[in-house]
């Protein structure tokens, strides 16, 4: 079996999936309006039209208007770039210093691998939201804090997986195999290590992926995240609170987004565990 | 002479199983029969994928969700394949009892042993708890665990792999059940270890006249602990005989195979070991008729048409005049899956 | 090839210890003698056996001679080079000479690699090749080839992962492996204990022929006293790290001295009768 039928094996199973597929579609559908809204939206988002404020939904206006007359969809659609761009460059610090560290920490041993830990404990034991709240306090709220706080608490929970999946991976005999050869920890961390941790960090990254959507919408919410003009689908909650009961349905359609993106890469998360990891790992 | 209408111990009739494999459902086992009587000692010998964990399985009951299982097995008279998962669950451990290969797994990181012994009795015998500790104690004094008492409350990892064995057969002996299934008991244990572990089955199993059930991949070992072989390739019994007629004659070309392939200690340095042509196959690559097919040397064109019958070697049965159905199940009969077999020449 | 008769390994009261884990902050930690003043020598072309149970410290002294640990005490000397005391560069050139087998069919070859990258591993360091140069691709792939049908597989293979073979066949793409080099000494440690008995005989089999064909030396890890006998000319046999026997296989296994070794014959299944 060469690669290229592999491949396509493998996206047969992917597909037969429930959990993977129904959530890669949920997922694929956000990507396509994140891209879509590059060019095009209903309505420019900034267009504010106060005679047809709250409008509920109808031809013009597929899910209404909000308390400035901006259409919703063009909202929601703008709004799932900022989710997306969030949780890319918060899982991307994550995945950029989190794993490096926790490889490090692995193929050290000793005091290295302590310091590295300690490190993340101490990471950890700082509630994630607050320490947010703090950061933006300090630095101002806005997009590029949020994200660099989210990011930064994603570097300990990657270091911590890392080093325990690799500390697995440097167990087995083919590692030995490999210093036997002559290679050296690096090469060795390079070209066997992180091939074979790679399905754990790949699952744990659409659930971080997930938590950092969550926590800029809370951030969003409070008003520390996205600064207007630029959408975003947090925001958009607290603007729908002071309307609560003049028009419910504000709240309701980016709560939605918010947790229809977290089932999407839940569920993602879920099949990719089932596919990658017994898969890999098969013993006759 | 065992009269024919004594209910058997146990009793495996066409015994099939159906697993669930990523190539579809294929069959696991194709039909296998045996029958044991209190006191019987049975191996089932066999390489990897021949289906002599499976057929314990069967027994027990423990087949994976989507297995299919027809055929019958009788446990004193009861049709198992026909009961409940609860109703199972009120002989397991009672009436028939397993131990396992890896004792570290096979036993509960968590709790100390004495709990795990008395779990069963406290589940199947209603013991309260401290009448289930003692009785735990006294299990482990009998598997002669050294310092049992002190030992009560150690955890599993606290003991060696020979210790954690003694502990897996007291908990599988704390309801004295009739039949013991042990598969492959001793293959994680170091030779010295292994043999005093096997001399206390064989102790205990005499001692309450237990049928034994022993699933190995050792020769030598069923030479040494039971009293009766069969031997298994692809998901059929392809052999069964005595111990010792087993070991002065093979009569299937698998069987001559495995037991000329082993080294043994009387070999000159360098002597090249005979091997069987090929290897064994996959589930989903077994020859239609018999499984041996693509690696004998003696194969013809009946033999892949369907799986061979069984054959009886002649002058080994005990000549009562009974039909041959009940022959089957005579202790001394020398069974042989293979039409060829008068041709081969028999090996010793 | 080596001249016969040549010493090829030669371990020096070799001793090794581990730290345990400390009991408390203050408290002094406590060690495990893994190996205690083994010494041995085996000379080019024939084969050694290490029979011994599990805390026998036989895996230990299989990754000393490996030079994959330092032992705490004592010296390993591989055609005359103590190999503790060799600069890393020069210890690569030298680890092309001794190569290993391990237990393990399922956990020695990297499942994420092709067989190709797997069995030419050995090749990869450029020192290691000799010239200070990396070997060129097809360079690579024909030595693969090569390996590859010395043990009985194909070069198509070579193209293939682990998990597309079975066990045998995966400890003989690990032998493939050892061989790529063309080392003098192959350290076996337990590489038929995992495999079925009709493949064992197969594997020893080709080890045999690999033996006969290009002289090899091999240092077996074993606990299966039948295997050594059969494929060992020398012994020595190790209990709690030290060794309470040594000689050639068939003096220790016709007329064994120590109580421990009289032990483990006799506990042989299937000699009773």
């Amino acid at each position: 079996m060469s690669t290229p039928q592999t491949f396509q094996r493998m996206t047969q199973r992917a597909l037969k999936h429930h959990s993977f597929a129904v959530g890669a579609a949920i997922v694929l559908l956000i990507v396509i309006s994140a891209a879509v809204s590059l060019f095009w939206s209903p309505y420019p988002v900034g267009d504010i039209d106060i005679p047809n404020k709250l409008a509920g939904s109808s031809a013009q206006h597929w899910f209404g208007t909000d308390s400035l007359g901006r259409d919703i969809a063009s909202l929601l659609l703008v709004g799932s770039q900022n989710s997306l761009l969030v949780g890319f460059i918060a899982v991307g610090i994550g995945l950029g210093l989190g794993v490096p560290l926790g490889l490090l920490a692995s193929a050290q041993r000793g005091w290295v691998e302590e310091v590295v830990m300690r490190a993340a404990d101490f990471t950890f034991a700082f509630p994630a939201l607050l320490s947010a709240i703090l950061l933006t306090a300090i630095y101002g709220p806005g997009l590029v804090v949020s994200i660099t706080a989210i990011g930064i608490f994603n570097i300990p929970v990657f270091a911590r997986i890392t080093r325990g999946a690799a500390n697995a991976v440097w167990s087995r005999d083919f590692t030995l195999a490999a210093r036997a050869a002559g290679k050296t920890k690096w090469t060795i961390t390079w070209e066997h290590v992180l091939p074979n941790v790679a399905s754990v960090l790949i699952v744990q990254a659409t659930v971080q992926f997930a938590i950092a959507i969550l926590a800029e919408a809370a951030l969003s919410y409070l008003g520390l995240g996205t600064q207007p003009p630029n959408p975003s689908w947090g925001r958009m909650l607290n603007e729908a609170q002071s309307q609560m009961f003049q028009a419910p349905m504000l709240a309701v359609y980016p709560g939605v987004a918010i947790a229809l993106a977290v089932l999407g890469l839940n569920l993602m998360g879920d099949g990719l565990r089932d596919l990658l990891d017994p898969r890999l790992s098969r013993t006759r | 002479m065992t009269p024919s209408n004594t209910t058997p111990l146990l009793s495996v009739r066409n015994l099939r199983v159906g697993l669930q494999t990523s190539h579809g459902q294929l069959e696991a086992l194709r039909g296998v029969d045996f029958e044991m009587q209190r006191g019987d000692t049975l191996g089932l010998i066999g390489e990897s994928g021949c289906g002599k964990s499976l057929t314990a399985l069967a027994i027990m009951g423990l087949l994976p969700e989507r297995a299919t299982v027809s055929g019958s097995i009788a446990l004193n008279g009861t049709d198992l394949t026909q009961l409940s998962d609860e109703a199972l669950c009120t002989l397991r451990g009672t009436r028939m009892a397993m131990i396992f290969q890896e004792p570290m797994t096979a036993l509960n990181p968590l709790h100390p042993i004495w709990k795990q012994i008395a779990e069963p009795l406290q589940l199947h015998q209603g013991m309260d708890l401290v009448s289930a500790k003692a009785r735990a104690l006294e299990l482990l004094e009998r598997v002669q665990l050294p310092r049992a008492r002190e030992r009560l409350d150690n955890y599993p990892h606290q003991l060696s792999g020979g210790q954690r064995q003694r502990v897996m057969i007291s908990i599988a002996l704390a309801c004295q059940p009739d039949i013991l299934i042990a598969d492959e008991p001793t293959t994680a244990l170091d030779v010295t270890v292994q043999k005093e572990v096997l001399a206390l089955i064989r102790q205990l199993v005499a001692e309450d006249g237990m049928g034994l059930l022993l699933i190995s991949h050792d020769l030598g070992l069923m030479r040494d602990q039971v009293e009766r072989v069969m031997v298994m390739y692809g998901g059929a019994v392809v052999e069964s005989a005595p111990t010792k007629a087993l070991f002065g004659m093979r009569a299937h070309p698998y069987s001559q195979g495995l037991f000329a392939a082993r080294p043994q200690l009387g070999l000159k340095r360098g002597t090249r070991l005979q091997t069987i042509a090929g290897n064994v196959p996959e589930i989903f690559n077994w020859p239609q008729g018999c499984a041996f097919a693509d690696r004998c040397a003696y194969v013809q064109d009946n033999c892949r048409q369907a799986l061979p019958q069984l054959e009886l070697v002649p002058g080994t049965h005990d000549g009562i005049d009974e039909n041959v159905a009940d022959k089957s199940r005579r202790v001394n009969a020398h069974w042989v899956r293979c039409p060829e077999w008068q041709k081969l020449e028999a090996s010793a | 090839m080596k001249s016969p008769h040549q010493v090829l390994l030669d371990v020096q009261h070799v001793s090794q210890q581990y730290a345990l884990p400390k009991p408390s902050l203050f408290a002094k930690a406590g060690h495990i003698q893994a190996l205690k003043d083994v010494s041995f020598q085996l000379t080019a072309g024939k084969s050694m056996g290490i029979v011994g149970e599990s805390g026998s410290g036989k895996s230990t002294l299989a990754r000393l001679v490996m030079a994959l640990e330092k032992p705490t005490q004592g010296k390993l000397f591989f055609n005359g080079n103590d190999l503790n005391a060799l600069p890393q560069d020069q210890l690569r050139i030298a680890r092309s000479d001794f190569q290993m087998v391990f237990q393990d069919p399922y956990g020695s070859l990297d499942p994420r690699q092709k067989v190709l990258y797997i069995v030419t591993e050995p090749l990869h360091s450029t020192l290691s090749s000799g010239s200070g140069q990396l070997p060129s691709t097809q360079d690579l792939k024909d030595r693969a080839t090569f390996a590859l049908t010395e043990v009985g597989l194909r070069a198509s293979d070579l193209d293939k992962y682990p998990h597309e073979f079975s066990g045998g066949q995966r400890q003989r793409i690990a032998i493939a492996r050892a061989l790529i080099t063309r080392p003098s000494l192959i350290v076996a440690d337990e590489p038929v204990s995992a495999l079925d008995v009709s493949v064992q005989a197969q594997v020893l089999n080709l080890m045999m022929d690999l033996q006969d064909r290009f002289g090899l030396s091999y240092l077996f890890v074993s606990h299966d006293l039948a295997v050594i006998n059969l494929m060992c000319d020398d012994v020595i046999v190790l209990q709690h790290g030290q060794v309470v026997e040594a000689g050639s296989a068939d003096e220790i296994f016709q007329r064994p001295q120590h109580p421990y070794t009289q032990a483990l014959l006799a506990a042989i299944p299937g000699l009773s009768q």
